[in-house]
């Protein structure tokens, strides 16, 4: 009887301290996964929003009218370290300068093609008729200087790629 | 090399208390090096926006770096507070079982240790060093990593982005760090100072104002007002020492920084004009020189700062590592009842070396009698019982019990058996009931009353405003002291010692009082051994056997009558106290 008793006090004591032990350890789970989740959780999220934000990339390059397979273009004098970051098919900006540098005409249109040379200068073609158009339409024969804006590479690249030198825009 | 080892053997027994809490230290740590990223981020971010969304007029490119920015703050505050937190977490608790350990070591601790130090010292000990050290202990991995990480993060930024300024950078910071460490040391030495002094006069007021009663009596009232307004003046100069340490220390930081940071940006300024850098990278390079110079301090001071927070964890090693009380030897054994004979056999003792107070002392008491020692002051009279109580250890000669060497004793269950009245009887602030069953917290209410009224207490108790649930006052301030010392009997008799030592337990009472307990007490049937200190001979006539201490020895010992018959020490201290009388007159309570 006496040993029974004992027994369950023993199990008794047992169990209130394993009960206290897996307190203590889910209590220390909840401190840690305080410490890291949420920080983890919003280097995610910068990440994310880096990951789908594209930049945008502004060039000041001559620009002038010419035809590319049958259809009529405006084709940009672009150097070759700028053409790397232009994919095909990204939306462009257009803006014709004037003598003091102020915009004339702006337009938007589609970069259709490419001329990757390895060398200065490369070409690049933006299509659409809208923006044809509006250079036509201040008279712009032969070429004139144009700032060209392109939204292409990942928020992400550019930061990763981005050092101390200049930054993206050329001039 | 071997010096340094000793050092940190020293910090060995702190292993434990660092290890408890190692997993929180890990990740305090990791959430320093995710703040740590996202304080690095946050200048280059301010880049990002200058030199791709403002110059490139993008407007999705801005919101996106305003929601970065926004969530690096979110990021560093939610970082910061758990860091905190875990901190809090892992020190409060540290500070609760280093506590407790210290508590346990300083009861184990001789009373001599006691004798040397003042209350204010231990209590200075628990209340400031402790939880000093915890903190220590608790955020050591942070303290130490943290101003490397504050370091690396910037500086490797900057390495990325410019190696060319990383190295103008590396040359001039050491300029702030030899400023800092200048003023550091000297801010940290007048600290400590202030500390020290603020303590002794901390320790001082507590003293005085305990002693309120002797200063009035005294009438020395202006005089400690005096002494504790000078001292005051002290701090006070103190204070504009460091005023004006602080005034320098901050004029020349303002100064080189203005001049550093002058000639930094003078130098990033002449690049972003040659067209090699942009406005970005100097805004961003300028922030992080920044971030590097607090980094740079901070890593100069580290090891001040380290050593400073080790003072409080040595003056916690300095009691830890003092020896504790006798313990119990291996395969001590369980005294049983004691109802043995108790012998001192040619004990030498002394409380400091070369000044012995017993000397060769030899002395045997029959179990179940009543026995007194009786002396000059100062022969040794509290030391015997101190002996039996095992506070101290005899130099030479042995105390034993039943045959029994006490050291081979287990000493909890020896104390158990040992009631102790002392001349000082000291109270808790508490009432009547829990200062008696203090001897024994699992006494009943009928027991509390018969100790009472065996050491007749019960009536004075039964007279105050709340009976056994009047409160003393403090250290017993609402009684007199014959009444205190009978608190004191109870309390001693409530825990049926089998053995009762009363060191002039009886000496504020009446002599009629006196002899009225003492007859009480007596054993009558072999229950206890009683051993009675007393100066007073009239309470004494009727022990069984007297002991008449001299040069610390037993110079006589036999009854009242043999010793008067002697007509040696014992006949001269009984004349000088009553003449030829053989009966003392009675006197009141004190």
């Amino acid at each position: 009887m006496e040993r029974a008793m004992t027994r369950s006090l023993a199990e008794r004591l047992l169990t209130k301290v394993r009960r206290k032990a897996r307190a203590v350890v889910r209590h220390r789970a909840f401190l840690l996964s305080l410490a890291v989740v949420p920080q983890i959780l919003a280097l995610a999220v910068l990440v994310g929003i880096f990951w789908f934000v594209r930049v945008r990339e502004v060039l000041v390059v001559p620009v002038r009218i010419a035809r590319a397979n049958g259809a009529e273009v405006l084709r940009c004098s672009v150097p070759s370290r700028d053409l790397e970051k232009i994919r095909l098919g990204a939306s462009a900006e257009v803006e014709i300068l004037g003598p003091a540098d102020q915009v004339e005409v702006a337009g938007r249109g589609v970069v259709v093609g490419m001329a990757r040379t390895g060398r200065d200068p490369c070409s690049l073609d933006i299509g659409g008729s809208g923006v044809i158009g509006l250079v036509r339409r201040v008279k712009v024969s032969g070429s004139a200087r144009g700032r060209v804006a392109v939204r292409t590479r990942r928020a992400l690249t550019v930061i990763m790629e981005s050092r101390g030198g200049t930054a993206g825009q050329t001039g | 090399m071997n010096e340094l080892r000793s050092h940190l053997s020293r910090y060995a027994p702190l292993r434990r208390y660092f290890l408890r809490y190692l997993d929180l230290q890990l990740a305090m740590l990791v959430c320093s090096l995710l703040s740590g990223f996202g304080g690095v981020l946050s200048p280059y971010i301010t880049k990002l926006t200058f030199d791709y969304a403002y110059a490139n007029r993008d407007l999705h490119l801005l919101i996106a770096l305003a929601v970065a920015g926004l969530l690096m703050m979110v990021f560093s505050t939610v970082g910061g507070a758990v860091q905190q937190y875990l901190q809090l977490h892992a020190s409060q608790r540290l500070t609760y079982a280093m506590r407790a350990d210290f508590l346990r070591h300083l009861y184990r601790l001789p009373l001599s240790y006691f004798q040397s130090r003042t209350t204010g010292e231990h209590l200075y000990r628990l209340g400031s060093d402790i939880p000093g050290a915890a903190g220590f202990i608790g955020g050591f991995v942070g303290a130490v990593i943290n101003p490397f990480l504050s370091a690396l993060y910037p500086l490797a930024a900057v390495l990325w982005m410019d190696w060319r300024f990383a190295l103008v950078a590396m040359t001039v910071v050491p300029v702030f760090v030899l400023q800092s460490r200048y003023f550091g040391r000297r801010q940290r030495d007048l600290a400590r100072e202030t500390a020290a002094e603020q303590q002794r006069i901390a320790s001082e007021a507590t003293n005085r104002i305990a002693q309120v009663k002797l200063v009035k009596a005294f009438g020395r009232e202006r005089r400690e007002i005096r002494e504790y307004l000078s001292n005051q003046i002290k701090l006070i100069r103190l204070s504009f020492r460091s005023y004006w340490l602080n005034l320098q220390s901050g004029t020349t930081s303002n100064l080189v920084n203005a001049v550093v940071q002058g000639g930094v940006g003078l130098y990033l300024g002449c690049r972003v004009i040659r067209g090699d850098m942009t406005v970005g990278t100097l805004i961003a390079l300028s922030m992080y020189f920044v971030q590097l110079i607090g980094a740079a301090r901070g890593l100069a001071n580290l090891y001040q700062g380290i050593l400073s927070q080790l003072v409080p964890v040595d003056r916690m090693l300095d009691v830890l590592e003092m020896e504790g009380e006798v313990q119990d030897r291996p395969g001590a054994r369980h005294p049983g009842s004691l109802d043995g004979v108790i012998a001192l056999q040619e004990i030498q003792f002394g409380y400091l070396p070369d000044r012995p107070v017993l000397n060769g002392l030899s002395l045997t008491i029959l179990p179940g009698t009543m026995v007194a020692i009786v002396g000059a002051s100062g022969g040794g009279k509290t030391t015997i019982l101190n002996l039996l109580l095992r506070l101290y250890e005899p130099d030479r000669g042995t105390v034993s019990v039943g045959g029994w060497d006490v050291r081979d004793l287990k000493l909890a269950p020896l104390r158990q058996q040992i009631g102790v009245v002392l001349q000082e009887t000291h109270l808790f602030s508490d009432t009547v009931r829990a200062n008696i069953i203090y001897g024994d917290p699992e006494a009943t209410d009928e027991e509390v009353i018969a100790s009472a009224k065996l050491a007749d207490a019960h009536e004075f108790i039964t007279a105050l405003p709340l009976g056994y649930d009047s409160v003393v006052g403090e250290d017993g301030c609402h009684l007199s002291m014959g009444q205190r010392q009978r608190i004191g009997i109870a309390r001693a008799l409530i825990k049926r010692p089998r053995l009762l030592l009363l060191d002039e337990a009886t000496a504020s009472l009446g002599s009629t009082a006196e002899v009225r307990i003492l007859d009480a007490l007596r054993p009558k049937n072999g229950e206890r051994t009683l051993i009675v200190v007393t100066h007073r001979l009239s309470a004494i006539r009727d022990a069984d056997r007297i002991f008449v201490l001299d040069d610390g020895r037993i110079a006589e010992q036999g009854s009242h009558h043999e010793l008067l018959a002697l007509d040696g020490l014992y006949r001269r201290l009984w004349d000088q106290q009553f003449g030829s009388q053989e009966v003392a007159p009675s006197v009141g309570d004190s």
